[in-house]
């Protein structure tokens, strides 16, 4: 079977920093891909070029064997690439459900249609009693809730996600993990979920890739990658697979994390 | 079962709020309609330059107010829209009915050649080349034959007494702003108009959910340089006379943003609290102002940009996000940036 993804050895640059060097990868169809790695290491970057709003230096990617080069962000939305943001993107002044129709803005769909495929939603991830309220208003938390039911109103066939978990709190998380994998295994949907920690992604993928300074240093099974002496030594040891259930080296990795300082996406 | 109930309570209070804004929004044009043959002429010449300018902020609001593009070359569009009539009905002898529909085609073409290479820049970079080309088309006006150059265009008059006149001029502005306020409200309620504000808050993100932002930036510019074109039309024959310092002045285009902002940004209701509020408040202290010793008989014309500064600076402090930004909060919606 024809992958949705191919990805063939994609550069990027900003000025002297390697965003990207000589990435490749494949995605099959409905299975999720994890990308771990350090703060700066290119995860974001790769999900930008992927989405068309980076163009690459070089190398190829394909989407459903198309070559994706000339195509602007919103036709690759059109086409089914979807996303959600690092820190959580919503439309401030629109109500939950007007952020819902946006995408849908040059869809032929009827009015009452679209809103029934929000409402439906919305419903998935429990927001529905939010529907008219401001987004502004949503805690950080469902912030992400929405965003991630708003990549699904196109009927996705890609979804990419920076760091869906990042500062959510366990119980949204656990929803999100859910319905993750409800989307994946009901609608068939692809993903490439990009996070800091590994035992997040442990139930998810069935593949991890790790980046560090642009390049994949490994891939593999959760396990494999979890286990990888180079992915050991690019979180200064820490955060392993085994060593991040102990919360002290857990707390101590993170924090060095945020205080690398990557870029604000 | 409680839901169920909720629901449609819900459903029932939207019901209602559509009904009453149904009736008031009737009651309030048909007050309108009968103002119109009920005061005096000074006060119809008036209200005749609120509904204009409503009609020229409704136009600016579809993509400087929803989409947060700051546009200063409302005027352009005008002036355009009053040359056109102008040229078409001295030069060429179209009816003057039929210059109106195509000064506002004349002004949205324009908008085409000028917007698409605009709205590829953001912020401040866009407006600052809405203003040059205000400046480009009021040097080229100025200089061409076929406008006349500086010394205008007379337009022809029409063949009623002066007061019917102002009527006729009151009517078909009132008919268009409330085309406009409709067209406003429309969009404003659509998925066209909630993309535009997901452009406005923030354009990256759209564009990636699928949102076209230039062809949907280009129609906004389209659909106000139209209401703006029609505008300037309808002005020329009202005035009579069309001259590139009066008719491209920049004022207009500085005007129509203020009185936006005033009223509240990226609402239909804006520009129908803003501009009267703008224009009724000059012309009452203006009135005023005669009263006193010092001005003599004559105000000078900066006063209004003096009163409209003032209010600007009021509603800055006390209510940043335009009068309707206040209504909003007493409804108990918050808004954040
Ligand atoms: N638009 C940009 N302009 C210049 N440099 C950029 C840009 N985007 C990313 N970079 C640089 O590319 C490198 C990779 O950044 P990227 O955001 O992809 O990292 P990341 O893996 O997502 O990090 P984090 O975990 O902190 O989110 C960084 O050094 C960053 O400074
Ligand atoms: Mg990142």
């Amino acid at each position: 079977m024809e992958p949705v993804l191919q990805v063939d050895s994609l550069s990027k640059r900003f000025g002297s920093i390697v965003a990207l060097e000589r990435v490749s990868f494949a995605l099959e169809a409905g299975t999720i891909l994890g990308l771990i790695g350090p703060n700066g290491s290119g995860k974001t970057t790769l999900l930008n070029t992927l989405n068309g709003l980076y163009r690459p230096d070089s190398g190829e990617i394909r989407y459903l064997g198309r070559p994706t080069r000339n195509l602007r962000p919103h036709q690759l939305a059109l086409l089914g690439i979807s996303r959600t943001f690092q820190n959580a993107r919503v439309f401030h002044t629109l109500t939950v459900s007007q952020n819902m129709l946006v995408p849908l803005v040059h869809a032929r769909v009827h009015g009452a249609e679209a809103q029934e495929r929000a409402r439906q939603l919305l419903t998935f991830v429990g927001l529905e009693r939010y529907q008219a309220l401001p987004a502004s208003e949503l805690s950080g938390g469902q912030q992400k809730l929405l965003e991630f039911a708003r990549a699904l109103m196109t009927e996705p066939r890609l979804v990419l996600m920076d760091e869906p978990f990042g500062g959510v709190h366990p119980e949204i998380k656990a929803l999100l993990l859910e319905r993750i994998r409800e989307a994946q295994q009901e609608r068939q949907v692809s993903f490439i979920i990009v996070s800091h920690e590994i035992p997040d992604l442990l139930s998810l993928a069935r593949t991890i890739i790790c980046m560090s300074y642009g390049r994949i240093i490994a891939r593999g099974s959760p396990q494999e990658v979890s286990e990888h002496p180079d992915v050991i030594a690019a979180y200064l040891g820490h955060a392993g697979g085994q060593a991040q259930t102990s919360p002290s080296s857990s707390v101590s990795s993170s924090s060095y994390f945020e205080q690398a300082g990557g870029h604000p996406s | 079962m409680s839901s169920v109930l909720l629901e449609r309570g819900r459903a029932r209070t939207r019901w209602r709020r559509w009904l009453y804004g149904g009736l008031g929004a009737a009651a309030a044009v048909g007050l309108l309609a009968v103002l119109g043959v009920l005061i005096p002429l000074d006060w119809v010449t008036t209200l005749s330059a609120v509904f204009m300018y409503i009609l020229l902020a409704e136009g600016w609001n579809i993509l400087g107010g929803y989409a947060g593009y700051l546009n200063f070359g409302m005027v352009t569009f005008f002036g355009v829209g009053a040359y056109t009539a102008g040229v078409l009905c001295t030069q060429y002898n179209v009816h003057p009915l039929l210059t109106i529909p195509l000064a506002g085609i004349m002004a949205t073409v324009v908008a085409l050649l000028v917007g698409v290479p605009a709205l590829r820049l953001r912020g401040v970079y866009f407006a600052i080349l809405t203003l040059i080309i205000s400046f480009l088309t009021q040097v080229l006006v100025t200089n061409l034959d076929i406008t006349g150059g500086a010394s205008g265009i007379y337009m022809p008059s029409l063949p009623f007494d002066p007061f019917t006149n102002e009527q006729i001029f009151y009517y078909a502005f009132l008919g268009l702003m409330l085309l406009a306020v409709l067209l406003a409200f429309i969009i404003e309620h659509s998925r066209f108009g909630y993309a535009l504000v997901a452009i406005r808050e923030d354009e990256d993100p759209a564009e990636i959910l699928g949102v076209r932002t230039t062809w949907l930036k280009t129609q906004a510019l389209l659909l106000g340089a139209f209401l703006a074109g029609v505008a300037g039309a309808i002005y020329a024959f009202h005035t009579s006379y069309i001259e590139p310092q009066g008719t491209f002045s920049l004022d207009i285009s500085i005007d129509v943003v203020l009185m936006s902002l005033v009223g509240g940004l990226g609402t239909w209701q804006g520009p129908v609290i803003g501009v009267p509020l703008m224009l009724v408040t000059a012309q009452v202290l203006r009135i005023l102002a005669g009263e006193l010793p010092f001005f003599g008989s004559t105000i000078p014309p900066e006063f209004d940009r003096v009163v409209f500064g003032i209010i600007l600076i009021l509603v800055a402090l006390l209510a940043p996000y335009g009068v309707m930004g206040l209504v909003r909060r007493v409804r108990g919606r918050r808004l954040t940036v």
